[in-house]
């Protein structure tokens, strides 16, 4: 079955181009700053600092995915169907991000001490 | 094996070490939001996964559910932060510290208590108190 597999993967790679090989690094570095996504999630003291470090690398990560993707296809549809997914994510995680932060404010999980600006501080 | 595959199985491999990682912090995550978080990592892992397997196998019908994932995917992180604001506070009547932790001591904490938020009128669900956030 494994050799099944990279007969399968050989046939289809026969022949890779410099561009195919670029687009397969990128794919590999976007899963790169994935791991690195997970890896702060993992290590990081608290919310604040796992969320910081959920969503830079993740949003870094599925750009050169997209990049990847595109230089592996090479046509029109992908280039519209990646900018469409870097698009959404672009406008979707700030939104869930925002929420969250505030929610573990509200929670208590913020250490307003060390704030310099407390702007969802209640009004005296 | 040519340069492109051996690559990309790479990358795979990677991607699954980052799924089991953030697994870890899903498990031992302290507070919800923090399972949140790391949920947030699984589905961007479950992308490049997705996204892998578009190249690797000619699944070029496998973009549908990249679309759907990318725009499902903060579902969970409104819907969770807009029900978990205050709920880890007002169950325990005890505020947590930053780890999650329950304080033993309210020393250095100057956020209100939730005896005064309680007496400031009629009860807030955790609904209207997220969404009234721009005073």
């Amino acid at each position: 079955m494994v050799k099944e597999f990279v007969a399968r993967v050989d046939a289809l790679t026969a022949g890779a181009t410099v561009l195919d090989v670029v687009g397969a690094v990128l794919m590999l570095l976007g899963a790169g700053f994935t791991l690195v996504a997970a890896l702060g999630v993992v290590r990081l003291p608290d919310l604040f600092s796992r969320m910081h470090a959920a969503a830079k690398p993740q949003l870094l990560g599925l750009v050169l995915l997209c990049s990847g993707i595109m230089l592996l296809m090479r046509s029109w549809a992908w280039v519209g169907i990646c900018v469409l997914v870097l698009a959404i994510q672009v406008v979707a995680a700030p939104v869930g991000s925002h929420m969250l932060g505030r929610a573990a404010y509200r929670d208590g999980l913020a250490e307003t001490a060390t704030l310099t600006i407390d702007e969802l501080a209640e009004p005296e | 094996m040519n340069p492109v595959g051996i690559i990309l199985l790479v990358a795979l491999g990677l991607v699954v070490v980052a799924a089991f990682l953030s697994l870890y912090r899903l498990l031992v995550g302290p507070t919800a939001l923090d399972r949140v978080v790391s949920l947030d990592v699984l589905a961007a892992t479950v992308i490049v996964i997705i996204g892998v397997l578009i190249v690797l196998e000619p699944r070029v019908d496998l973009v549908a559910l990249m679309i759907v994932f990318v725009l499902t995917q903060f579902f969970s992180t409104v819907t969770v932060a807009r029900f978990m604001a205050g709920s880890s506070r007002n169950r325990s009547n005890r505020p947590l510290n930053v780890r999650g932790q329950y304080r033993t001591s309210n020393a250095g904490t100057e956020r209100p208590q939730v005896t005064e938020d309680a007496s400031e009128g009629a009860p807030e669900t955790p609904g209207t108190d997220t969404a009234g956030g721009a005073r």
